[in-house]
């Protein structure tokens, strides 16, 4: 019983930190129709990260959180203007697999040059610190009180993350660039800026997760492209922009790669994401909620082609 | 090239086709006569860049010319590298064991394109990556069949030079098959695809079979070209066909190059090909860093050519910028 509650913990605690990763990828899909596969990098790089603070600085979460942020949306940024930002090209895509090639290309190499930095970079290739803990007692099974903090500061950021898009000025920006991109623009906003901003944000929400997970499980190198996997599997199952199904989903992953790791093997636990993916894919091939966003987007983008 | 082609014979289009091909069998003859004459560590580079010219072509035939990016085209070089080797290790002679693979990948190719092609843009990219990843994961896992960890021992170790033969003739039948396909019905069909599925569907092509057509065209060569780098190999684990490097340093080649072009591939895997072998001898280890740079490039080429063409600044300060634009 003791076993299970704290399984559950540890699933639920997971899925948070996956959906936090997630939240990113769908505001990034939202405004600029884009799946970041180099997220995955971003979770590990802001992990690495925080765990150059917390073990050579000596400094705690209060730190190392707002550092992280700082940081990966810094690099966020510079990802979106250098590599991905195409106004300054002055190249017309000849047609949409010109974009799609490029920006899968351009986030893919981000996440193999990160892997292997990370990777070179760890003798072992494992990140981890050692964590301990006080716990209290509910209902007679005791329940590690940083873990219960951790959940509570995830959910905070997953609160104010809605807040912000549902009240704030910057927040209506993004999703009138989400519903109707001409639209936006016709109405004065900047869509070159807001699309960066996401893109910055998005991966800074990524760091914040590659964080929490370091505080939770080890990070390996080679782990960028199955932390990707995970977060667009929560996408594509939780569907966009809607928050709280990006939170039931992440944890509904989280719970089955804990329980999986429990009652299957190591190997069967690696498998889920992958196997949840093409499963999804091939059993939803227009997706549950984000794809077909795009469909319609395609449809308008071709009705101006024809009416210009 | 293009002074080249001011000659005045060099405008007759058939003229060209004909110094083309035999420019290429003539570079093939002297291909053919290479292990009598040059050492084993050309023959073996020169069996590692025909591979890669190979998977190239192929990337470029589904993705080039339809704009289905397989992300993960060492599904089935790693399919058929184990398929043929389990063969010869059963006791069947080497080209029977070649024509059931082909067989195989090309059925398997058909089994699975209903469903991969049910997906489109960047789902079917991230499917193919998934299918990828499982078998990597299962080929370690599935100790009896592949070996795991400690690979997979072609019975009677492998055949250098038989199996450079076999990539010379796979290589000048993938770029036979490049240079007749834009030329064919099928050709226009599927650059019609490529450049707008509801357009190639409203003027009456059946977009679902001409993709199918190209894909199983494209698995079987991967089958073949997986199974010929097994008999080239002699060994081999499961993240030597089922790695990234595989699936997507062939595409970075392509890409190159110039994606959708007959010769580009070509150009683009020698490129690249070239670069990484002067980095393994001189660098060291660090593919996997190079194969991320090589695929952010191969990404931004777009801009990196407007900057080359127009100058550095003129570019990235641009007057009027297109308030659309990602």
């Amino acid at each position: 019983m003791q076993g299970m509650v704290e399984m559950l913990v540890s699933g639920v605690l997971l899925g948070a930190v996956y959906g936090l990763g997630a939240l990113g990828i769908s505001l990034i899909f939202g405004v600029m129709r884009i799946l970041n596969l180099a997220h995955g990098a971003f979770m590990v790089a802001g992990g690495v990260g925080a765990w150059v603070i917390m073990k050579y600085g000596g400094y705690g979460l209060m730190v190392s959180v707002p550092a992280v942020f700082c940081l990966t949306f810094l690099s966020g940024f510079l990802l979106c203007r250098w590599g991905l930002d195409r106004s300054g090209s002055g190249a017309e895509p000849v047609n949409d697999l010109g974009d799609l090639s490029d920006y899968l290309l351009v986030t893919l190499g981000f996440t193999l040059i990160v892997d292997d930095l990370v990777a070179r970079w760890s003798s072992q290739g494992v990140f981890s610190l050692p964590l301990e803990t006080t716990s209290i007692l509910f209902f007679g099974i005791p329940i590690s009180t940083f873990k219960v903090m951790l959940f509570g500061m995830v959910v905070m950021i997953f609160g104010a993350f809605s807040l912000v898009i549902r009240v704030t000025d910057f927040g209506r920006m993004i999703r009138a660039c989400t519903q109707d991109r001409e639209g936006a623009v016709l109405m004065g906003i900047s869509y070159r800026k807001i699309s960066t901003l996401v893109f910055a944000g998005g991966c800074a929400l990524a760091g914040l997760a590659g964080n929490f997970y370091l505080m939770l499980y080890p990070l390996r190198a080679q782990m960028a492209i199955p932390l990707t996997i995970k977060a667009l599997l929560i996408v594509v199952l939780g569907g966009m922009g809607r928050v709280f199904h990006t939170l039931t989903a992440a944890m509904l992953l989280g719970l089955v790669e804990v329980f999986a790791g429990f009652w299957g093997s190591t190997e069967s636990q690696v498998m889920i994401p992958y196997v949840g993916m093409l499963a999804v894919l091939l059993l939803w091939p227009e997706g549950i909620g984000h794809v077909r966003i795009r469909e319609t987007n395609l449809v308008k983008l071709r009705h101006r082609e024809v009416t210009d | 090239m293009r002074r080249m082609l001011n000659i005045p014979f060099m405008k007759n289009r058939v003229a060209r086709k004909w110094i083309g091909s035999v420019v290429m069998l003539g570079s093939f003859a002297a291909l053919a006569t290479l292990p009598v004459a040059a050492s084993a560590y050309m023959v073996r580079t020169l069996t590692g860049f025909l591979f890669f010219l190979v998977l190239a072509q192929c990337f470029n035939y589904v993705g080039g010319f339809s704009g289905y990016l397989n992300l993960g085209q060492g599904v089935f070089v790693g399919l058929g590298a184990y398929g043929f080797g389990r063969l010869l290790q059963a006791g069947i002679p080497c080209w029977q064991a070649l024509l059931t693979v082909a067989v195989a990948g090309s059925v398997l190719g058909l089994l699975l394109s209903p469903l991969l092609f049910r997906l489109k843009g960047e789902t079917f990219a991230l499917a193919n990556l998934a299918l990828l990843y499982i078998l990597l994961l299962l080929s370690y896992r599935w100790r009896g069949m592949t070996g795991g960890a400690d690979g997979f021992f072609l019975p009677g170790g492998g055949d250098l030079n038989l199996a450079y033969y076999g990539f010379c003739l796979l290589a000048a039948f993938v770029l036979i098959g490049a240079i007749r396909l834009p030329e064919t019905r099928l050709g226009y069909e599927i650059r019609v695809i490529g450049h707008d599925d509801f357009l190639a569907e409203s003027i009456g092509i059946a977009t679902f079979s001409v993709k199918v057509k190209v894909y199983v065209f494209s698995t079987m060569v991967l089958s073949v070209a997986g199974a010929l780098f097994m008999l080239a190999e002699g060994y081999i684990i499961p993240s030597t066909v089922f790695g990234l490097q595989v699936s997507l340093l062939p595409v970075a080649m392509a890409m190159a190059g110039g994606l959708g072009s007959t010769y580009g591939p070509v150009l683009g895997t020698l490129m690249i090909f070239g670069v990484q072998e002067w980095l393994w001898v001189y660098v060291g280890s660090m593919e996997q860093s190079f194969l991320g740079l090589l695929l952010i490039l191969a990404g931004k080429r777009d801009s990196l050519k407007a900057r080359l063409r127009r100058g550095w600044s003129a570019v990235s300060s641009p007057r009027t910028p297109d308030p659309l634009a990602p």
